[in-house]
């Protein structure tokens, strides 16, 4: 199986210009979580990833990227792997699917959040107290924050902002469940 | 199963890119073997992908904080520049923003973009691009303590 250079190797022979290395650590975890929301189980989203990154980057060494919006590009390119690795399964059946990971037939768009469910999440968000949503628009707004930043721009201890957006998650999460 | 399932605070730092390395390999180990959290692990992020985009627009604050925050920000922005001048590209895209009432810049791409950054980093101002960057060194002190507010288009030239 031929190998192929991680995406740390590959930051570390790219010409000086673009700062992969701060892209990969800051959205890698953002591109894991698209896939997971896709049916991907965590072992394939990580290595599919990974293969993202290695991918740009030889795009980007290429002269093919001119602009580089990320996480969105990112998200893009492993989503299109994604859906490259099932349609490559479902044509040569050697793995069993396991349906706790979705299925494998390539409808992305079944794994989407429906219109309803993101109408309830969005009351749900409506409802949260003014403090709390000023916290979750922040952090969201600003993903290139870490939460330590986060919470010092607010004026809150890591702790109070983490706690705080875990309790508006699982509002949302709520609502969501609720009209599912 | 004996073993315990993975607490809601674990999948929610997980997904939210805030969990810790030793807590990651935790995650990874349990999921390989348990079903349930699996799934629990897919939920939790297909709801912060919706959470995202509901985000994305931050409420602007009232009227007139949002006057003074644009008045503040902007004599920020005014210093900012007249120190970085010499460093940002002079080109449209070089543009000045304000973001959460912090001075913001653009460093577009170009042999320019590292210095532009490294300096506006040094004066504690947010790049809004190339986006990864980050703002200002931890503990840097806001301008304005305020809601978020973007002011876009606000061209250098």
């Amino acid at each position: 199986m031929p190998t192929t250079p991680s995406a740390a190797r590959l930051v570390e022979t790219e010409p000086p210009g673009y700062p992969w290395e701060l892209a990969v650590a800051q959205h890698s975890r953002r591109v894991v979580v698209a896939l997971l929301a896709h049916g991907a189980p965590l072992h394939e989203a990580e290595e599919l990833a990974q293969e993202t990154w290695v991918r740009l980057i030889g795009q980007r060494a290429q002269g093919q990227l001119q602009r580089i919006e990320l996480p969105g590009l990112a998200i893009r390119q492993a989503l299109f792997l994604l859906s490259d690795a099932r349609k490559k399964r479902a044509r040569h059946p050697t793995e069993p699917l396991d349906e706790a990971h979705g299925t494998l037939d390539g409808d992305l768009e079944g794994a989407l959040v429906g219109k309803q469910q993101l109408d309830r999440a969005e009351k749900a968000l409506a409802e949260v107290g003014p403090r709390a949503r000023e916290v979750f628009d922040f952090v969201y707004h600003h993903p290139e924050l870490k939460h330590e930043q986060a919470a010092t721009r607010l004026g809150l201890s890591t702790q109070r902002l983490r706690q705080t957006l875990c309790e508006v998650r699982q509002r949302l999460r709520d609502a969501m469940k609720e009209s599912s | 199963m004996n073993q315990p399932h993975l607490i809601t605070e674990l999948l929610d730092a997980f997904v939210s890119g805030s969990s810790s390395p030793g807590e990651d390999a935790e995650l990874r180990a349990h999921v390989k073997t348990c079903p349930a959290c699996a799934a629990r692990l897919a939920e939790f992020a297909r709801t912060e992908e919706a959470m995202a985009p509901l985000a994305r627009t931050p409420r602007p604050p009232p009227r007139r904080a949002r006057r003074i925050a644009v008045g503040v920000a902007l004599m920020a922005a005014s210093l900012a520049l007249a120190v970085l001048g010499a460093r940002l590209p002079r080109t449209p895209a070089a543009a000045l923003q304000v973001s959460a009432g912090i001075p913001a810049v653009n460093c577009p791409d170009g042999p320019d973009q590292r210095g532009c950054v490294a300096s506006a980093l040094r004066m504690g101002l947010i790049v809004e691009y190339p986006p990864f960057v980050g703002g200002p060194p931890v503990g840097a002190a806001p301008l304005v303590g305020m809601a978020p507010l973007v002011v876009h288009e606000w061209q250098l030239e």
